[in-house]
C-alpha cells in the first residue's frame, strides 16, 4: 500500500491504473479524474489530490453529480433546486424517495472548476449581475444556459436573514421565469428576558415564536414537496430522513475529529472541504455518500493508527473561515506549511446533528436557525473560537469571497471578537476571486508570514491524539 | 420627550408616538461615510455606524431589510458594549416574503419595539389613544401622497421632461439629484426614492378597529414594495403603474455602490416600465461628481 501523499491528476492516472490491475473495483461513476478535465474541469490540472482510493471515489462522486441528476429525471423522480438554506430542505425532501434535491449554489465553484471557460459569469454580466456580486451570480448563468444541471422540477429558497447578493440573484432568477418557493428565515435574535427560548443544535439559542415561525415557513415548503409527489409525507418518513442524515453528519463530524486534530495531518485540506459539503445535500445519492463518507473514515482511521499523513508533521496548524472561491487556494496553504485544523466554511449547520426527539418539523426549524450566517457574526466568531479551541488552531485565516455583502463588515466583526477571545491568536484576511492565480505570489507570500509568525511565536504543533 | 430615531420606512411613526416618543427620522449626511468605508461597504451603512460613534440619549431602531444594514447593527452593538447606551438599540426583523405566517412576524416585531419602549420609560398605548393616533397617522398619510399626485398633474408647470427617480436611501447632499435633474430639463413627476411616495404608508381602507398591530401590517408590511421583498413583483407593478400615470417619459434609478438590492432589481424593473432607464451609482462623497451629472444630462437630451 502506497504511503499517504497528495498527487497531480497525471499522476493518478498512472496510480488508477496500477489500482485497477492490482484488482480495484470502482463505483458506476467510478474513472479516470482525467475524463472530467476533458469534460471542461480545467482547474483539475492545478490540483493536487489525496493518494488514496477513498479520495478516488469521493473526487469521481463530487464530479459526476449532474449525471446523477439526469439520471434521476430519466428514471422519473422529481428534482428540488433548493437554494440559501443549505442543508435543511434537502433533509425533508429526503423524506419522499421519489425526490432529489440538489443546491443550485453549488454552481459558485463551476467558474474556478472550468477556469471560466464556462462563460456563466459573462451570461450574468449581460443580465446585469456584474462582478459586484459574489460568485454565486454563476448559478443564473447556469439557469440560464442549462448546461450544468437539469432545470428542477421545484424551486426553493430562504429570504430574511440571508446574503443580498443571493438574494438579489435569486429574484432576478425568478424574473427570468424560474418560479420560486420563498420562505421566510428570521434574523436570530437573542431571547428577550424572559422569553420561552429552545437550544439549537450549534449551541446557540433562540425564542421559541422564532422557531414557530420558521417551522410554519417549513410547512409550505413540505407541502409544496407532497403536491410533487402526489401524496403526504408523513411524520415517520420525515423521522427516518433526520436520522439518515444525521448518520451522514455523524461521519462528517467523526473525519473532521480525525483530520484536524491528528499529527501528521492525514487527509488534505481540499478533501476534508468536499467532505464538509456533502451533508448539505449528500451530492443527491444519501446512500452512496454513506459509502463514501465510510470508507474515507476508514482510511483515515487506517492512517492515523500507522501515524503517517500528507504533510509534514510541524505544519501549522490554521482554522478557516468562508469557503475559498479558488480551491487551489487550500493547496497552496499546504504549500506553504500550514495545514487546516478546523474550518467554518458558512454551512458548519449542516453538519450540527439534528434533534430527534422532537417534532421533524421543529427539529427542522431549529436547524435552520443554526445556520451561522442568519445570526450576529459575533456569534460567528464564538463558534469559530469553540473550534479553535478543540481543534488546537494555531492562527485563523478570514477569506473573503469578491462582492459577498457579508464579507464587507463581518472579517472586523469576527477579528474584533476572536481577539478579545483568542488575544494572541494571528489573524489574516484574504480575498479569493474564482480564479486567482494573479493573486498567488501575494497570497503565498503573505501565507507564509503567517505560517512563520506562528512558528516564530514558537507554538509547538500538537495533536490532541498524539 | 425622548427620541426615538429610524430611517425604515417599516417602523410606524405612530406606533412611536403612542408609546410617548418622539419619532425622528435619521437623516444621514455623507460626510461621515467619507472617512473609513472598507472595500464593499455600503457608504449609507458606513455613515450610520459613524453617525453612531457620537450617540446621544435618544432609542436607535434599526431593521435588517438589508445586509449591510444589519451588520452595521452589529457593528453599533459591539461599539455601543459597555457604554451608558448600550441598551438604546433595538434591530426590528422587517420580514423580506409575504404571507400569513411573515406577516404574523411583523407584527410580533411591533408589539417587541412596544415592549423595548415601555421598559425605556414609554407608556404601553390604550384603545383611544392608540385609535386617535393611527387615524391622525392615516390622514397625514393620505396627504402627501396626493400631494405628489398632483405634482404629475395640472398644478406644477409643466416645464421639463417628466421623470421618475427611483432607489433605496439618499445622504441629505444627494437629494440635489433632484436640483441636478431640474437643471438638466428634467421634471421629477414620481419620487420613488426611500422617504419618497413609495413608501408611504397606506391608510386607504384601514380601520383602527381591527386592531393596531393589523392596522399597521395592512398600512406598512403590507403596502410598501421595496426592492429586499420576495417576491418583489409588488414593487415593479408599482412602479410601472405610476409612471404610465404620471407619464414619466424615463425613469432614474440610484443606488451607493455594494447596494445588491437595488442594482440587481434594476435590472429586471427597467424591462417592466416601458420607458427608457439610466442607473446611477452614488458614491460616498458628498458631490455628486461629474462623470454623474454627464451622465444625467445625456439621459435627459435623449430624452427630449
Amino acid at each position: 500500500m502506497k504511503s499517504p501523499a497528495k498527487i497531480s491528476l497525471d499522476a493518478w492516472e498512472a496510480r488508477r491504473l496500477a489500482l485497477l490491475n492490482a484488482g480495484l473495483e470502482e463505483p458506476w461513476y467510478g474513472g479516470p479524474l482525467g475524463r472530467h478535465l476533458e469534460e471542461g474541469d480545467l482547474r483539475l490540472q492545478s490540483l493536487e489530490f489525496d493518494n488514496s482510493t477513498a479520495s478516488l471515489r469521493l473526487w469521481n462522486f463530487l464530479l459526476s453529480e449532474e449525471d446523477r441528476l439526469q439520471a434521476a429525471r430519466r428514471q422519473g423522480k422529481k428534482i428540488v433546486g433548493a437554494m440559501k438554506d443549505l442543508g435543511t430542505v434537502s433533509v425533508l425532501a429526503s423524506a419522499a424517495p421519489e425526490l432529489v434535491s440538489f443546491y443550485p449554489d453549488g454552481a459558485w465553484w463551476t467558474p474556478c472548476l472550468m477556469e471560466c471557460s464556462d462563460g456563466l459569469f459573462a451570461v450574468a454580466d449581460a443580465l446585469g449581475i456584474d462582478d459586484r456580486f459574489c460568485p454565486v451570480r454563476a448559478m443564473i448563468g447556469a439557469f440560464e444556459t442549462q448546461r450544468h444541471f437539469p432545470i428542477p422540477d421545484l424551486l426553493t429558497c430562504s429570504a430574511g436573514a440571508t446574503c443580498d447578493d443571493f438574494s438579489a440573484i435569486a429574484q432576478r432568477l425568478e424574473h427570468l421565469g424560474h418560479p420560486i418557493l420563498w420562505w421566510e428565515v428570521p434574523y436570530r435574535r437573542v431571547p428577550e428576558h424572559g422569553e420561552e427560548a429552545v437550544e439549537l443544535p450549534g449551541g446557540w439559542r433562540a425564542p421559541v415564536s422564532q422557531v414557530q415561525c420558521v417551522a410554519q415557513e417549513l410547512e409550505q415548503v413540505r407541502h409544496a414537496l407532497e403536491v410533487l409527489v402526489d401524496h403526504a409525507i408523513t411524520e415517520e418518513e420525515l423521522r427516518n430522513a433526520i436520522r439518515d442524515a444525521n448518520e451522514v453528519r455523524r461521519l462528517v463530524n467523526e473525519l473532521r475529529t480525525l483530520a484536524y486534530t491528528s499529527a501528521p495531518c492525514p487527509l488534505p485540506a481540499l478533501e476534508m472541504l468536499i467532505i464538509e459539503v456533502l451533508p448539505v445535500h449528500f451530492c443527491s445519492d444519501r446512500e452512496e455518500c454513506l459509502a463514501v463518507l465510510e470508507e474515507l473514515l476508514k482510511e483515515v482511521r487506517r492512517r492515523v493508527g500507522n501515524g503517517t499523513g500528507v504533510l509534514p508533521q510541524e505544519a501549522v496548524r490554521i482554522y478557516w473561515v468562508n469557503p475559498p472561491a479558488d480551491l487551489r487556494v487550500l493547496n497552496l496553504l499546504e504549500e506553504c506549511g500550514g495545514r487546516i485544523c478546523g474550518a467554518d466554511y458558512m454551512f458548519g449547520h449542516a453538519r450540527a446533528p439534528i434533534p430527534e426527539d422532537i417534532r421533524p418539523m421543529e427539529a427542522l426549524a431549529r436547524l435552520v436557525l443554526s445556520d451561522p450566517m442568519v445570526g450576529p457574526a459575533a456569534d460567528r466568531a464564538a463558534a469559530i473560537c469553540c473550534e479553535i479551541s478543540q481543534f488546537g488552531a494555531e492562527a485563523l485565516v478570514i477569506s473573503r469571497i469578491p462582492g459577498a455583502s457579508h464579507c464587507a463588515t463581518e472579517g472586523e466583526i469576527i477579528r474584533h471578537a476572536v481577539g478579545q477571545i483568542l488575544p494572541h491568536l494571528p489573524v489574516l484576511e484574504i480575498e479569493v476571486p474564482p480564479i486567482a492565480d494573479a493573486l498567488f505570489p501575494a497570497l503565498r507570500t503573505r501565507l507564509q508570514a503567517l505560517v512563520e509568525t506562528v512558528r516564530s511565536r514558537g507554538f509547538q504543533p500538537r495533536s490532541r491524539r498524539q | 420627550m425622548r427620541r426615538v430615531c429610524y430611517f425604515s420606512p417599516f417602523i410606524p411613526r405612530e406606533w412611536i408616538i403612542a408609546h410617548g416618543f418622539s419619532p425622528c427620522r435619521l437623516a444621514l449626511s455623507a460626510e461621515l461615510a467619507c472617512a473609513g468605508a472598507g472595500a464593499g461597504v455600503c457608504p449609507y451603512a458606513q455613515a450610520l455606524v459613524a453617525r453612531a460613534e457620537r450617540w446621544d440619549d435618544a432609542l436607535l431602531v434599526l431593521t435588517t431589510t438589508c445586509d449591510q444594514l444589519r451588520r452595521a447593527a452589529e457593528r453599533i452593538a459591539l461599539q455601543w458594549a459597555g457604554r451608558s447606551h448600550q441598551d438604546a438599540l433595538f434591530v426590528f426583523n422587517v420580514p423580506a416574503t409575504w404571507g400569513r405566517g411573515p406577516r404574523e412576524q411583523y407584527q410580533a416585531e411591533l408589539q417587541r419595539l412596544g415592549d423595548f419602549l415601555v421598559r425605556h420609560g414609554g407608556r404601553a398605548p390604550e384603545g383611544e389613544v392608540l385609535e386617535h393616533h393611527l387615524e391622525r397617522a392615516a390622514g397625514v398619510a393620505v396627504a402627501p401622497s396626493r400631494t405628489a399626485q398632483k405634482q404629475g398633474e395640472d398644478h406644477t408647470p409643466k416645464k421639463g421632461i417628466p421623470v421618475a427617480v427611483v432607489g433605496g436611501h439618499l445622504f441629505t447632499e444627494h437629494h440635489m439629484l433632484h436640483y441636478l435633474i431640474r437643471n438638466a430639463g428634467g421634471r421629477v413627476v414620481l419620487n420613488g426614492s426611500e422617504g419618497g411616495e413609495r413608501t408611504y404608508p397606506d391608510y386607504a381602507g384601514v380601520s383602527a378597529a381591527s386592531g393596531p398591530l393589523e392596522a399597521l401590517a395592512t398600512a406598512y408590511f403590507d403596502a410598501i414594495p421595496d426592492a429586499f421583498r420576495r417576491p418583489d413583483t409588488g414593487l415593479g407593478e408599482w412602479l410601472a403603474r405610476r409612471v404610465r400615470e404620471r407619464g414619466a417619459h424615463g425613469v432614474i434609478f440610484h443606488a451607493y455602490a455594494w447596494c445588491d438590492l437595488w442594482r440587481a432589481a434594476h435590472g429586471h424593473l427597467a424591462e417592466v416600465v416601458g420607458v427608457p432607464t439610466l442607473f446611477l451609482e452614488l458614491g460616498s462623497s458628498p458631490e455628486i461628481n461629474g462623470h454623474t451629472r454627464t451622465r444625467l444630462e445625456a439621459f435627459l437630451e435623449s430624452l427630449a
